[in-house]
């Protein structure tokens, strides 16, 4: 009797012992340094996703790391877009203990070595310039975005092919100037493709100027690298002067300012192309739609304040802020695998872990490559009645589905 | 004794009068200021990780560029809203030099504020010109053409993303937040302390007086547009050398960071603190920050920092409201409202025994047919006269008659359209009045005013820095024994001709402080400083009581009696009569009569010039 | 009552699902299968970057230009998981860096940088005991 009882207290000691005595470790802080209050939209859309991906890692309010429990916490800086600011940012983040820095971008060419000195990771979910990361002169700078290479060469694969006679157009904003520089790279062996290389004012009212330019040199297709307001000027201007020419953007075509601003002319955003990275993995979409459905429950649908003919409402998916949500994943990951906090270990561990993205695609880096999205993963998708989809002739893009962007 | 333990022995006699000097100088203020400093040194190792010691920084560097701006909008009253394009030159400069760690910390820093006060040089050369609220809209101007000038050339800006700077490190000190912070500590001291040498010594006494009345100023020979260049310069200067080392700093030289408002802050942030004051403009940016620093957090973080150039504006509408003088005077104020007794800087001198003045060879003036026609009217019409050496002479006539217009002249403030002034038998015609002073030609002015915010001693120096060889900028900064030697001549002169005029009990009381009349006779004691040998007196007597005008005499008649030659200039024919050996009566810009008292009053002419209702005899 | 918008999208979200889970479903079904007669080897061999691997295993069928790119196909005789493993041990052997690869159960790529260029290796497997090999090259 004596030795069963024994038997048993020793069974029960054991399994409290077991099943994991964990001390508490305080709060694990990310920091999203973006422009909050300049681009607002962009800045809510990477806070939204790194939140959104906290939320499902700590549904309970705890992140186990080795034997201690943590908190996990996103904190939100505010760039203003500005360089000097993104650099204290990164400072204040450091002090304030941040283990990571989801970045838009701006500024990290200064910001990284800050980081760097403190062991900090900075994953870019936005800016696609080309420099700004490099695995063994920046071992810490990650990226999840499309780059502005893969982006540059993808259009001229998918334009040079057809026989287009392209005006290259530029905004003079940085984010134009970089895309340029991609632009000479991607289509610089094949001079007798392009027609016309022109840089548009970011801050002129009316660009008819440019196109009719670029009408007079003979394109036959304009292929649009600047921000989503010069996109909507370049609409403008050509289809108001009764000119038909497709017109092909980066990322920034996808900007719901495009649309706004030309939604007393709805017919003239179609057609209208853009190269992004996809939302959807070869598994299918129901990845991104579990994605998109959990967003949408948390923050609402992203309405655009433009209808389809039939007059329905038009909602943005929520592509952009797949990149910092699978950023956090991949940092839980990396935590879990490093056992501890220590920014060191973390930071090794990032060029370890995969995780399944948002869209259902793998992710993760190498201490070769510290990218996100392969240039193989720039899809094409074309605009129809304020929604777009991807486009049939492109072999990668002909393989995705259409997700439904309608109220 | 050989060279080397010489040198060393009189080092060790200079720093021990420096330190005695210090000692004599050293004030209550002065102690809480070198509390408030070792407190701030000690911020790092006390609180270390509990503030942000790179915001601390950054803020002492702006705290820099204030400083500078002080001399220019405090010394010298030029409104300058160029401070942050000057921040941003030397950030651009100092960025570009640092570009791959290819030059040193220091080489940029220097070659920053080197840029920066060039361009300061080159761009108040026009602007000091003009009048303050055109120097207010030029200096705007400026900042926005350097704002524009960074975002349109990316190539030397770096565009949007800005120029990154690599970490450097001074005298084998790694530049981290901590060693920035202290740093610019170091440099609030330096600056904040050459300042105040500059400000008080023959540099701002002359700015300050250009500032309080130019045409005074000038009559004085001072070299007003050359002082307000230099002095826009040096705050140039200053600012770029704060922004090479804020963009080491911020490690990144970022164009969208130095946009105009950054000057209007500076502007914003001297006049809060008070531009008077030496540490006025720190004080400044340091309410300024704390008062930005409360806005992010009752205003919710972030979106706070958007109100920031609205709380500038507002809290300028509010310190000139209250009369613009500033934090630091203000405290100034209530300090004297609480403690009444307590000493004062200001005090008055007990005076000494009055010196024998120093007699002076006065030289022969002479005017050649002098003419100056204003369009069809001529306000001088050939006039010729010849004033003895050491002799007394005034020049009287109706209103109009020309006789300000004669005196200015001689003193070169005008040129005559005809005609030649001779000092000596020298032609200076072609002089401008700066080199006249120098040759001993001086005129006071005939409307009222003194330099107000100056002390009666100061007025003195002010007109005595020309005859100095050792009052410039650096060597005042740099309190070099011979700056030092003949500061403290040129302060026991200026009390001796003080003295010499009954003010040496208000030697230390603001010239604003003081009566209209002993207020012109600090203009005459400037005048005196500058070591005259021609007078030329405009009017003296304006002004004055009936019993003033006995003291007057008897101080033209102690000028005579150095030796010095007067022309004077007076309405006042009682005063002309007691001392003046020769009158000289001009009608309608013509001499109409030229002689003794007694000669002149029985002319015809003269009579009928005065439509007899005044007579000389 | 069940908005008809709502509907649609529920509609749409199923069709979008199924079609994507069809195709995976219809290549599975496909690398099961035997193979059938092998595509004709390309006459001349592709312009590669140099020292570009070329396993035993593989064989060229074409190549053309897509403006600054090539696009090389060829076949690899094998299923998938010899094909991706062949593929990252001959990059390693030839000193071409893979910068990401993902493996899944009949499809696979490997995304290389070396020789002055990047790119990918798309591995489809199409029957039992081939994958189809498409390269495409970016000159860096």
């Amino acid at each position: 009797m004596r030795r069963a009882a024994g038997l048993a207290l020793v069974l029960a000691l054991a399994g409290c012992g077991g099943s994991g005595t964990k001390s508490s470790g305080g709060t694990i802080l990310i920091a999203v340094n973006a422009p909050f209050s300049r681009e607002p939209a962009l800045g809510n859309t990477i806070a939204r996703g790194a939140e959104l991906a906290v939320s499902q890692v700590n549904p309970t309010g705890e992140l186990v790391v080795g034997r201690t429990r943590y908190g996990l916490k996103v904190k939100r800086y505010d760039n203003a877009l500005s360089p000097q600011r993104a650099v204290e940012n990164v400072r204040r983040a450091i002090a304030d203990g941040a283990v990571a820095i989801v970045d838009e971008g701006t500024g990290i060419d200064a910001s990284w070595q800050i980081a760097r000195d403190a062991n900090v990771p900075i994953c870019i979910t936005y800016q696609g310039g080309e420099g700004l990361v490099d695995p063994a002169k920046r071992p810490n700078v990650f990226r999840i975005a499309p780059t502005d290479h893969g982006v540059a060469f993808r259009l001229a694969e998918y334009l040079i092919p057809k026989g287009l006679k392209i005006a290259l157009l530029h905004d003079d904003s940085d984010y134009g100037e970089e895309g340029a520089v991609a632009l000479t790279q991607a289509f610089g062996r094949n001079p007798g493709s392009v027609a016309a290389r022109l840089t548009l004012p970011s801050t002129a009212d009316d660009l008819s100027p440019q196109v009719l330019r670029a009408r007079r040199a003979h394109a036959t297709a304009l292929l649009v690298w600047g921000r989503g307001p010069t996109i909507a000027k370049v609409l403008l201007a050509a289809r108001a002067a009764g000119w038909n020419v497709p017109v092909y953007t980066p990322p920034s075509g996808e900007d719901p300012i495009v649309r706004q601003q030309l939604a007393d002319h709805p017919s003239w955003v179609d057609g209208l192309t853009f190269a992004s990275g996809r939302m959807t993995a070869e598994l299918g979409p129901s990845a991104f739609l579990n994605f998109q459905s959990l967003y949408r429950s948390v923050y609402g649908a992203s309405r655009i304040d433009v209808e389809t003919a039939a007059g329905r409402p038009v909602l943005q998916p929520p592509d952009y802020a797949m990149y910092s949500y699978d950023f956090v994943h991949l940092l839980e990951a990396a935590l879990r695998a490093a056992g501890s906090t220590g920014r060191k270990q973390v930071l090794a561990q990032l060029n370890e872990v995969v995780v399944q993205g948002a869209n259902g695609d793998e992710r993760g880096f190498n201490l070769k490559s510290h990218e996100g999205v392969v240039d193989d993963d720039v899809y094409f998708a074309r605009f129809r009645d304020m929604t777009f989809r991807p486009v049939k002739d492109d072999p990668l893009s002909s393989t995705l589905p259409v997700i439904d962007q309608t109220g | 004794m050989s060279a080397a333990p010489r040198a060393l022995s009189r080092t060790r006699a200079e720093v021990a009068a420096g330190a005695r000097e210090l000692a004599r100088a050293w004030r209550p203020s002065a102690t809480i200021v070198a509390a408030c400093i070792a407190a701030a040194a000690l911020v790092p190792p006390a609180l270390g990780s509990l503030v942000r010691l790179d915001a601390l920084a950054a803020t002492l560097y702006l705290g820099v560029a204030a400083l500078g701006l002080g001399l220019t909008v405090g010394r010298a009253g030029i409104p300058s809203l160029a401070q942050g394009a000057f921040m941003a030159i030397g950030a651009f400069v100092a960025a570009a030099i640092r570009d791959g760690d290819h030059a040193s910390v220091l080489v940029a820093a220097i070659a920053g504020a080197a840029a920066a006060g060039a361009a300061g040089a080159v761009s108040g050369a026009g602007i000091v010109r003009l009048r303050p609220v055109f120097v207010a809209v030029g200096t705007w101007i400026l900042s926005w053409l350097v704002a524009f000038a960074l975002l349109s050339f990316p190539s030397l800006s770096g565009g949007v993303e800005g120029r990154p700077v690599p970490q450097g490190e001074l005298a084998g000190i790694a530049l981290t937040p901590r060693a920035h912070y202290e740093l610019a500590l170091a440099l609030v001291v330096l600056v904040a302390g050459a300042v105040a040498l500059l400000g008080r010594g023959a540099f701002g006494i002359r700015l300050a007086a250009a500032r309080d009345h130019t045409g005074a100023a000038l009559a004085l020979g001072i070299r007003v547009v050359r002082l307000r260049v230099a002095a826009f310069a040096v705050s140039a200067a200053v600012a770029g050398l704060a922004g090479a080392l804020a963009v080491q700093l911020a490690r990144v030289a970022d164009p969208t960071a130095y946009g105009a408002f950054l000057s209007f802050q500076l502007l914003v942030a001297v006049l809060l603190g008070g531009a008077a004051a030496t540490l006025g403009p720190l004080a400044g940016v340091l309410a300024l920050s704390g008062i930005s620093l409360a806005a992010r957090v009752v205003l919710l973080g972030a979106s706070g920092e958007r109100w920031n150039p609205m709380l500038a504006a507002l809290l300028l509408v509010v310190v000139l409201s209250a009369g613009g003088a500033g934090i630091v005077p203000w405290a100034r104020a209530l300090d004297r409202r609480l403690r009444p007794g307590a000493p004062r800087s200001r005090a008055p001198r007990t005076p000494r025994a009055t010196p024998r003045p120093k007699p002076i060879d006065g030289v022969k003036l002479e005017a050649d047919a002098l003419t100056k026609r204003y369009g069809a009217l001529a306000a001088l019409d050939d006039v010729s006269f010849a004033l003895a050496a050491g002799s007394v002479n005034a020049l009287v006539g109706p209103n109009g008659s020309g006789k300000t217009t004669a005196l200015r002249l001689l003193a070169g403030t005008q040129r005559p359209d005809a005609g030649t002034v001779l000092l000596d038998g020298r032609d200076v015609t072609s002089l401008p009045t700066s080199a006249r002073v120098e040759l001993g030609v001086v005129r006071t002015l005939q409307a009222a005013g003194s330099f107000r915010e100056l002390t009666a001693l100061e007025h003195v120096l002010a007109g005595s820095a020309l005859r100095r060889g050792y009052a410039g900028p650096l060597r005042t900064v740099a309190r070099t024994p011979l700056a030092r030697t003949e500061e403290k001549e040129a302060t026991e002169r200026a009390l001796d001709v003080l003295a010499f005029l009954g003010l040496e009990a208000a030697a230390n009381v603001r010239a604003g402080e003081l009566s209209g009349f002993e207020q012109r006779l600090l203009m005459l004691a400037a005048a005196l400083g500058t070591e005259p040998r021609v007078l030329l007196l405009d009017e003296p007597a304006a002004g004055a009581a009936a019993t003033d005008l006995p003291r007057l005499a008897r101080i033209v008649e102690s000028i005579h009696e150095r030796g010095i030659t007067i022309l004077l200039v007076e309405h006042d024919l009682r005063l002309v009569r007691s001392v003046a050996a020769r009158v000289l009566v001009l009608d309608a810009g013509r001499l109409i009569a030229d002689g003794s008292p007694s000669e002149v009053s029985r002319e015809p002419a003269v009579r009928a010039a005065y439509l007899g209702r005044r007579s000389l005899a | 009552m069940i908005r008809s918008g709502t509907l649609l999208a529920v509609l749409v979200l199923a069709v979008a699902t199924a079609c994507g889970d069809k195709k995976e479903e219809a290549d599975k079904e496909a690398a099961g299968k035997a193979c059938g007669p092998a595509p004709a080897a390309a006459a001349t061999k592709p312009k590669l970057p140099a020292k570009f691997p070329t396993p035993s295993e593989v064989t060229y069928t074409g190549e053309k230009a897509a403006g600054p790119s090539s696009i090389v196909s060829a076949y690899w005789r094998g299923d998938v998981g010899q094909a991706f493993d062949g593929y990252k041990s001959a990059f390693a052997g030839a000193g071409y860096d893979v910068t990401k690869d993902e493996h899944e159960e009949v499809d696979a790529e490997v995304n290389f940088s070396g020789g002055s260029s990047t790119g990918q290796v798309k591995l489809l497997q199409t029957c039992k005991d081939r994958t189809t090999v498409t390269i495409t090259i970016r000159p860096s």
